[in-house]
């Protein structure tokens, strides 16, 4: 699991329906969640993501639909069969992604490269608040 | 409104335990009493009837059933009660248990409508299945208007279908006759069925009273979706760990990372939770 603190700095909302953005390192996280009746623009939490959940993109051009976008730098590469495990570097944060071993080829990853991370405001959570 | 505030030692499975209740219940709520088994739910259904001892006061609207100087007995309380076991006049009828409480024919009449049970008024209660069983006891109960329904786990001797066509009635009649009712329960679907506000006892004190969904619904952070559960075995696969955890009934598997794996062990009691948007429902 990957954690990453941050500060609410806006709360958006249409009845119980959220669409909360926090701060984390000068950069700007969302988040899309069901009522959370404690939240509030201030509160300082540690945001979780699923390690299956982040796509990576290398010399990314054009527009993208997922909310969050991340730039990182490839750490570290553990293949296995099927999938694979790549280790980046976040401002001094370590994440994790697992993708297909596939798609690591496809794209030439290796470490040392500069990439954008992408994830769904869906797929992140706050998994405590501070 | 009704306030109840009682105590009395009870002497439990681990030891004494005082019940200490300051409960104000406002008339025509349905209250859901949950917690565990020797919480205390039952001895407060019982000090409310009037069929146990306490310290304290109970006041019902303008009428003290219970203070320092007076205890009301249970027959002037104006309660009705549904236990889990029915408690029927195994020697009379239907019809004759409901007039037994109280000679109104006309209420019994249209109670035994409301529950379907016109048909089945002259047949002695042991001819009847369970369902219907309870569901006579449920109409004697109201046959004298009572101030309070008290149901002490009414449902839990039912199957599930039986059990979802009982709560339904049971809402019919409480919208019918807006009884103020307390109801024991462990079954969280029936809470949030039936009761507005649920309350929780533990070691004899209220430990949560809210909504039903506000107490009953599991949350841990944003995640809306949420289980306790055992692991039973940590798997690796490839560069990914799948937990196997028995949640109730089920196993479920669930992926975590390495770094997750390394802190979860066989045998640890574990929370499993992913936010509202993730689940997805199929009929059976």
């Amino acid at each position: 699991m990957n954690y990453l603190d941050g500060v609410v700095s806006n709360i958006e909302n249409c009845d119980s329906l959220h669409i909360v953005e926090f701060a984390v390192e000068n950069e700007h996280l969302y988040m899309m969640s069901l009522e959370i009746p404690t939240i509030h623009v201030g509160l300082h939490v540690r945001l979780a993501i699923k390690p299956l959940s982040i796509a990576i993109a290398k010399r990314f051009l054009g527009s993208i639909s997922f909310s969050n976008k991340l730039f990182a730098t490839v750490k570290q590469i553990s293949e296995g069969v099927l999938l694979c495990s790549v280790k980046l570097d976040f401002k001094t944060h370590e994440l994790e992604a697992v993708l297909r071993k596939k798609a690591l080829e496809n794209m030439h990853l290796k470490v040392g490269d500069s990439v954008v991370l992408f994830i769904k405001a869906s797929d992140v959570f706050i998994k405590e608040v501070l | 409104m009704i306030h109840i505030d009682i105590q009395k030692m009870l002497h439990g499975s681990s030891g004494q335990m005082l019940l200490g209740v300051d409960l104000k219940i406002k008339q025509g709520d349905f209250v859901a009493l949950a917690g565990r088994s020797g919480s205390g739910k039952t001895t407060l259904l019982r000090i409310l009837a009037g069929l146990e001892s306490a310290s304290g006061e109970i006041k019902v609207g303008d009428e003290i059933w219970q203070d320092k100087l007076t205890c009301k007995s249970v027959q002037k309380r104006g309660i009705g009660f549904v236990f889990q076991d029915y408690a029927l006049f195994a020697n009379m009828s239907v019809i004759e248990n409901l007039l037994f409480v109280q000679k109104d024919k006309a209420l019994a009449k249209h109670l035994l409508e409301l529950t379907e049970l016109e048909e089945l008024q002259d047949r002695l209660p042991s001819t009847l299945s369970g369902g219907q069983q309870q569901r006579v006891s449920l109409c004697r109960a109201l046959m004298n208007r009572p101030k309070i329904l008290l149901m002490d786990e009414p449902l839990s001797a039912l199957d599930p279908f039986m059990r979802a066509k009982l709560q339904q009635e049971i809402l019919i009649l409480h919208k019918e006759f807006q009884t103020t009712t307390i109801m024991v329960s462990h079954d969280p679907s029936e809470m949030y069925r039936l009761a507005n506000r649920v309350v929780v006892l533990e070691n004899g004190k209220i430990i949560q009273d809210g909504s039903a969904k506000d107490v009953l619904l599991k949350t841990s952070g944003s995640q809306k979706f949420s289980f306790e559960g055992e692991i039973l075995d940590i798997k690796k696969i490839d560069v990914i760990y799948v937990a196997i955890i028995s949640i109730g009934q089920q196993i479920v598997e669930v992926v975590v990372s390495e770094n997750e794996a390394k802190n979860l062990h066989v045998e640890q009691i574990v929370r499993v939770g992913t936010k509202a948007f993730a689940p997805t429902i199929s009929s059976r």
